[in-house]
């Protein structure tokens, strides 16, 4: 009971934040959808340079100038660094505000000494971030499927879509997991941004890095990125079953690992 | 008589091999208030952090209500208001939204006394309706102490509590202690404020360097430490000539003398008497002469 007071009272601190991302998310994969009717160019362009961008296509998986030739820029919009940017701004923010920054700024000492456990304190913040991951994810899904429906007379299909929201759902509750760890270690907001973000960035860089050189491949799986496979979908791919139960199990136990951390931890404020 | 706190050798050793506390065994019977007295650095805060289970262990334990402080921290906490050193209570929130979130956690707010607290500590209706973030240093700590009290505590853990208060609201918060205790309620005190202990603690303890050097009744500590007489003779007067077993002198400058009692004060006076003083004063020794005298013996012995 105790503990779904404290849950409610970080929705309600995180919610605005939450819907304002969730609204930038919407304008942009609209703005795609919108921008592709006009750019027709990009077709003939991309038809021409069908074997120029060998790399391109190894690192940024199969499908890349198929799906981009069947959807234009709606495409371009679910690989571009700012739709990713957004999600991760979102966990970013969740666990500062509900972890760290109440160690850092003193906060905690008084919602610990009231009776919630450190266990329940992170529960609910797995919580939020599956809950506001799975609006993040749901938007982005609305946004194509009103943009298709508006502003594109050919039937483009409209499965994918809900494809592409599952993969981007599962890509960020796998990120979750690794901030949920850092999020037990650190001691401010500016410290889990610095080495989140950096292992992050490290994570997305090796993604695009493995298919140039062999032994990343043999390291590449630990990066929730190498599970986003955007344009795969959008040409009919889908991600399996299993795939999607090992992400949330990898990302679940995560999360309990960060827990046990943050329930053994001292902390040094409040 | 009931013990609320009871610590056994508890001990805290930082990671950078810092010396938290060392070896604290101390006890606070019920309705007692326990004054924590201590220099920065000295291990206070740490004690208190402990308590409250933001810190664990290294060696030894600790006890709250007769229950384990790690084991059944949840429990502890239903009867605990805390107030940390540097108060950042929500910023976000409204100084309302605050008191009202912290009640829930609390699950048994009495609204009718929270109302009494806002009124003594001289909030207005408005102010409950800012955000946190606009409040000063002084409102915040204000409205963190009544979220300490809203809930009728057993047990106070107060690290500084007025640390940032004016005179006036201070001597509210001694107003509404006095009332707490006659209540029954138990408190324990850190404090740099030696006035305000020696004020409002019926018993205070002296940590230094994580050790604890002293726990005593206020009166019992002052007892300990000798009083001091100056006296400003109208003439030179030769030291040789006062030379007492009763007293200890500190200073004679000529016409000055400063010295410590450690005798039978009847003899001092017949002593004194001999000669023609122009003043005189023996004051009571108040708390930072204890606190100082036991810092003092600290560097002498380093």
């Amino acid at each position: 009971m105790i503990g779904n007071i404290h849950l409610k009272q970080s929705v309600k601190g995180i919610w605005k934040k939450s819907l304002l991302l969730c609204a930038a998310l919407f304008l942009f994969e609209m703005l795609f959808a919108v921008l592709s009717t006009s750019v027709v160019i990009q077709k003939s362009i991309l038809r021409d340079m069908n074997d120029i961008p060998a790399v391109a296509q190894k690192m940024m998986g199969k499908g890349v100038v198929e799906s981009m030739l069947k959807y234009g820029l709606i495409a371009v919009g679910y690989v571009h660094p700012f739709m990713l940017i957004i999600f991760i701004l979102f966990i970013f923010i969740a666990a500062s505000q509900m972890i760290t920054s109440e160690i850092g700024s003193g906060t905690i000492g008084f919602t610990l000494s009231k009776p919630v456990s450190r266990k329940r304190l992170y529960l609910n913040f797995g919580i939020i971030v599956y809950l506001g991951t799975a609006l993040l994810a749901l938007s982005t899904y609305l946004s194509s499927l009103l943009g298709v429906l508006l502003f594109h007379s050919q039937k483009l299909p409209k499965e994918p879509f809900a494809h592409l929201a599952w993969n981007l759902f599962l890509l960020m509750i796998f990120a979750a997991g690794y901030i949920a760890v850092f999020a037990a270690v650190s001691d401010s907001g500016k410290k889990l941004f610095t080495y989140g973000g950096t292992t992050l960035f490290a994570f997305y860089i090796l993604t695009f890095a493995a298919p140039l050189w062999k032994p990343l491949e043999y390291v590449s799986p630990v990066s929730p990125f190498s599970y986003y496979k955007p344009m795969a979908l959008l040409i009919g791919g889908r991600i399996d079953l299993t795939t999607s139960l090992a992400i949330i199990a990898v990302s679940m136990v995560m999360f309990g690992i960060g827990a046990i951390i943050f329930n053994r931890r001292d902390i040094s404020s409040g | 008589m009931e013990k609320i706190i009871e610590t056994f050798e508890l001990t805290k050793y930082y990671k950078n091999g810092i010396v938290g506390i060392e070896n604290l065994s101390l006890s606070v019977q019920a309705g007692e208030i326990y004054g924590f007295l201590g220099s920065n650095g000295a291990g206070k805060t740490t004690t208190i952090r402990m308590l409250v289970n933001l810190l664990f262990p290294t060696a030894g334990k600790a006890q709250i209500f007769g229950k384990d402080i790690v084991k059944h921290h949840l429990d502890i906490c239903k009867d605990i208001g805390y107030i940390p050193s540097s108060v950042k209570p929500h910023k976000y929130m409204t100084g309302g939204d605050f008191l009202d979130y912290m009640g829930k956690l609390s699950s048994d707010c009495d609204s009718e006394y929270r109302s009494y607290l806002l009124k003594k500590f001289d909030f207005k209706r408005k102010d409950l309706k800012r955000k946190i973030k606009e409040y000063s240093s002084g409102m915040a700590r204000k409205i963190a102490l009544v979220q300490t009290f809203q809930h009728r505590p057993r047990l106070l853990i107060m690290d500084e509590p007025t640390e940032g208060l004016d005179p006036v609201m201070q001597y509210t918060f001694y107003e509404l202690l006095k009332e707490y205790k006659n209540k029954g309620g138990t408190a324990f005190i850190s404090s740099h404020h030696l006035p305000e202990v020696e004020q409002v603690c019926d018993r205070a303890a002296i940590i230094r360097n994580g050790r604890l050097v002293a726990v005593e009744k206020i009166q019992d500590l002052m007892k300990h430490m000798g009083r001091t007489i100056h006296v400003e003779f109208k003439d030179q007067v030769n030291s040789s000539r006062m030379e007492s077993p009763h007293w200890e002198i500190v200073s004679m400058d000529g016409t000055t003398l400063t010295a410590k009692l450690t005798g039978d004060i009847d003899k001092i006076i017949k002593l004194l008497s001999r000669f023609d003083i122009k003043d005189m004063s023996l004051p009571n020794p108040s708390l930072q002469d204890v606190f100082l005298d036991y810092y003092r013996v600290e560097e002498s012995d380093q």
